[in-house]
């Protein structure tokens, strides 16, 4: 029964980890077999094209740009994971929810939005010139800075999150302790603080310096022409030139570095995990006062200024009705009309198809997540050594960072090599293979989070493992995983890869929509479709409440 | 205590059923969803396009509720993302394609397509009515249906002076005014980069050196740069001679022009061709010819925004501020694999 138990759960494990290397397979099987029996004279070019002067360099800007992006990151969102750990104060759950934002926002939305605002005729850029401050900066938006500055404000919310959460568990006793023995704040913040927060501030920043290494279309529109990235080259290889094994090379060689990276991810998520667990019942968290409430209404303006103003005005374009004769425009309702008649209503179609595609995708994802997650705590409870519950977890942690460390561009051509008719159905699988591993990590952090002695107890009275699982576990993990969908429902509904690369088959659904209109001229109807698909993925934003999930 | 043990098997074969059932109910709306989309009749033909083809605003229902009604033979559009997708797709499938015809390549993809040997030649009626100089193909394996020029597209609004040639742009006065797109990753970026090299033969890498400082923002695709010179963002974009014909029909605007540059233009040729592994080659054959007679034709303006292949087809009043004094250079990138990067690198560093 016990070794049942466990090789389902086990097989689980093993079927996600095929999921993310599956389409990678694929892929390498379809770039090598056109290749026949030439097989060894096509070996050097492909060792060759992994050294050539261009490779390097894109590797290089690759490492740079992904480096300062993080580091920025981390600078903007650390005091917001300050203020939501250590303060009670209105807005503390939507800075926490922010996080989805990186999740969810298709990259052409997060272009036009920061376009919107920051761009020469933006928002931002007019009320500068109002002030007086005109036409600094000219054409900074696109060099390095204006890349790293894109990156930095889209991905800082996930330090709020990850770095916030821990923080707020964690007791101040130790930082107190300092304090009595004469430390100052700042050493006693060094001493007492720092070391138990590192793993989540490291681990927050290998995500995001990941997230940043593969960004394609936001590192090509702001970084275009301070450099290049590994992604380009993999991109332009599989669709300009067909060259598969320069694509497959590159693409090995930018896992490869992911990779390590994704092993630091690993490291710093288990050794949060454990930091997380002595922690105790978290310190009660004050309402702010004279000086903390100016810092958090300081930062709030810094936040809404240069991370929500994008977002209003993507916003407010899909409500602006343009005459561009004589450049004037109102507010109106008319983009959102265009698509909802006509010949077919385009929104609603591409809404429901949006919706039923993403919700098997999130289903499937949950499932399999879950099954994932459950697979690598049970085992604790059977009494296994601590030096084998660690090597679970830490499977675990690799296995659910694994996909954060391909190439989109060869996943998404490895699918459909893999599976070559009925879209639709691959576009769930591919999207699955997206979001699980969200889902697995998060429910992970639920479960071991979960009070054992509730379990344990439901033993001693004679239940099995499998049942004080359902049983109490599950209750107590329910809300876990219906936020855990949620999540995984924004995830997949934002997802714009899967669908632009594999063609949506015969349902179009908003990710589509969108960039068909944008490649029809119709920017201000695509921002409607935007919002539209902003208000389905901000689902997330109320239904993603716990604070124990880590993304 | 003992009682428990029938209940904890009990509760077992539940929670098992519980995920049992939840794969059951996932595999069900799978298999529906993969039951949904096969098509079991076979007198229709199967086209593979790019998506903007089938959209709402390209011709592609149009073309096919007129077939059909001519005809009675059904279209099945299968989109397979964008141009380039369209063509990995193709060489990927190789001759166990499940279509009978592709729509959607063009003058830069069309030597890889013709080399694989997955395209068979087309005899068609309508042929004379194409331009002659859209005739790529010499075995007519891949058919013209559509064309446009590389323009760089003028926002008349803005105060700089429009240029009038290639070299013009590399002025102090433009610096900074230009967004080009990508000769990596997209189409019309790699017909500038055939333009230049049409024009400046052996000096074109000394060209995009000296263009450099104009260039504002270099995009992956046609969309995003487009989208950015109509927010405002630079007065002079790449684009296609007709892109004000869009303004002219939509947003009764002439704002926006097209200017003609004295070297001449390079052009984007759009081709149809028939699979190999087609096996209704004599409809797809007819469905060619209809789609470059001049009733499909004219669809093809409005909703592709390109000239129409066939010369006798009338154009719509839109394309009236289209410039026709536009020379076509005969123009291919030298290498294609090596040159895009060896430009986007000259670029990189210009910019730097």
């Amino acid at each position: 029964m016990r070794g049942r138990d466990t090789s389902l759960l086990w097989s689980f494990g093993f079927l996600a980890a095929a999921f993310s290397i599956a389409p990678l397979v694929a892929f390498s099987f379809s770039a090598f077999a056109g290749m026949g029996k030439a097989d060894a004279s096509k070996t050097l070019p492909l060792l060759l094209a992994l050294v050539s002067p261009s490779t390097l360099s894109a590797l290089r800007f690759s490492l740079v740009q992904a480096a300062l992006s993080t580091v920025l990151a981390l600078l903007v969102g650390f005091p917001g994971a300050f203020f939501v750990a250590r303060y009670d104060f209105r807005g503390r759950r939507f800075f926490m929810a922010l996080a989805a934002v990186p999740f969810c926002l298709p990259a052409i939305l997060v272009i036009l939005s920061f376009i919107l605002y920051y761009g020469k005729n933006g928002y931002f850029s007019l009320i500068l010139a109002r002030l007086g401050y005109g036409s600094k900066g000219e054409g900074l938006l696109y060099s390095i800075w204006g890349l790293v500055f894109v990156h930095a404000f889209y991905n800082f919310p996930i330090v709020i999150q990850n770095v916030g959460s821990v923080w707020a568990k964690m007791s101040r006793s130790r930082e107190e302790a300092a304090r009595t023995l004469g430390a100052g704040k700042f050493r006693s913040f060094a001493a007492g603080t720092l070391p138990y927060l590192l793993p989540s501030i490291l681990q927050s920043a290998s995500l995001i310096f990941l997230f940043c290494f593969f960004s394609f279309t936001i590192v090509l529109v702001f970084g275009g022409l301070a450099g290049s990235t590994l992604e380009v080259g993999i991109y332009r290889a599989i669709r300009f030139t067909n060259d598969r094994p320069k694509a497959l090379a590159l693409a090995l060689l930018q896992t490869a570095i992911a990779l390590l990276v994704v092993g630091a991810f690993a490291h710093f998520d288990r050794k949060n995990a454990d930091a997380s667990k002595d922690f105790g019942n978290p310190p009660p968290r004050h309402r702010p006062r004279s000086f903390s409430l100016l810092a958090i209404g300081a930062y709030s303006v810094l936040i809404a200024v240069f991370f929500l103003g994008p977002l209003f005005a993507l916003t407010a374009e899909a409500f602006t009705v343009r005459y561009s004769l004589a450049g004037e425009s109102r507010f109106g309702l008319e983009n959102f009309a265009r698509l909802l008649t006509g010949p077919a209503p385009l929104l609603l179609r591409a809404a429901g198809s949006s919706l039923s595609l993403s919700g098997l995708a999130a289903l499937a994802a949950v499932i399999l997540g879950f099954s994932v997650a459950a697979s690598s705590h049970n085992g604790a409870r059977r009494g296994q050594t601590a030096k084998a519950f660690g090597f679970r977890v830490s499977m675990n942690s690799w296995i659910t960072a694994l996909p954060l460390a391909l190439s989109p561009a060869v996943i998404s051509a490895g699918w459909s090599a893999l599976m070559d008719s009925s879209g639709e159905l691959l576009i769930v699988i591919g999207q699955m293979a997206i979001a699980w591993p969200f889902v697995a990590r998060s429910l992970s952090a639920a479960f071991s989070s979960l009070d054992r002695k509730r379990n344990e107890a439901a033993r001693t009275l004679g239940a099995s493992p499998l049942q004080a699982m359902i049983r109490v576990d599950a209750a107590l993990i329910a809300p876990s995983v219906a936020s855990a969908a949620a999540f995984a429902f924004s995830i997949t509904m934002g997802d714009a890869n899967i669908p632009l690369i594999l063609g949506g088959g015969k349902r179009e659904t908003l990710p589509l929509l969108l960039y068909r209109l944008t490649s029809s001229y119709r920017f201000s109807e695509a921002c409607a479709v935007g919002i539209v698909l902003a208000l389905f993925t901000s689902v997330a934003f109320f239904l993603k409440e716990r604070t124990h999930e880590t993304p | 205590m003992r009682k428990t043990h029938f209940r904890r098997c009990g509760a077992s074969r539940k929670s098992r059923g519980v995920f049992l059932s939840a794969a059951a109910i996932l595999l069900a709306a799978v298999s529906i969803l993969a039951t949904s989309c096969q098509q079991a009749e076979t007198k229709n033909l199967t086209i593979w396009t790019y998506d903007s083809f089938v959209s709402e605003w390209g011709p592609g229902a149009g073309l096919a509720k007129l077939y059909e009604q001519k005809t009675g033979i059904k279209i099945d559009f299968v989109s397979k993302g964008d141009g380039g997708a369209l063509l990995s797709a193709i060489l990927a499938g190789g001759k166990n394609i499940d279509a009978d015809l592709v729509i959607g390549l063009d003058n830069n993809l069309a030597s890889q397509a013709t080399a694989s040997g997955l395209f068979s030649a087309a005899k068609l009626p309508n042929l004379g009515k194409i331009d002659s100089k859209l005739l790529i193909d010499n075995k007519n394996r891949l058919i013209p249906y559509d064309y446009g020029n590389f323009a760089f597209i003028w926002d008349s609004q803005s105060k700089i002076t429009p240029p009038a040639s290639l070299e013009d742009l590399t002025k102090p006065e433009y610096s900074k005014k230009i967004i080009l797109m990508d000769p990596r990753t997209s189409t019309p970026g790699l017909g500038f980069l055939a333009w230049t090299q049409a024009v400046y033969k052996d000096g074109w890498k000394d060209y995009w050196k000296r263009l450099a400082p104009s260039i504002l923002v270099m995009t992956p695709g046609w969309d995003t740069g487009y989208g950015l010179f109509t927010k405002g963002e630079a007065p002079l974009v790449l684009s296609y001679s007709t892109s004000p014909a869009y303004h002219k029909a939509y947003e009764k605007t002439e704002r926006y022009k097209a200017l003609v540059f004295a070297e001449g233009h390079s052009a984007q040729i759009e081709l149809a061709g028939i699979l190999t592994s087609s096996r209704h080659k004599k409809d797809a054959e007819k469905f060619l010819d209809f789609l470059v007679s001049e009733e499909a034709q004219a669809l093809l303006p409005e909703t592709q925004w390109m000239y129409p292949a066939n010369v006798s087809t009338p154009l719509p009043d839109s394309f009236s501020v289209v410039p026709k004094n536009i020379v076509t250079l005969k123009a291919s990138v030298v290498d294609p694999v090596n040159d895009p990067e060896a430009a986007a690198t000259i670029l990189a560093d210009g910019a730097r």
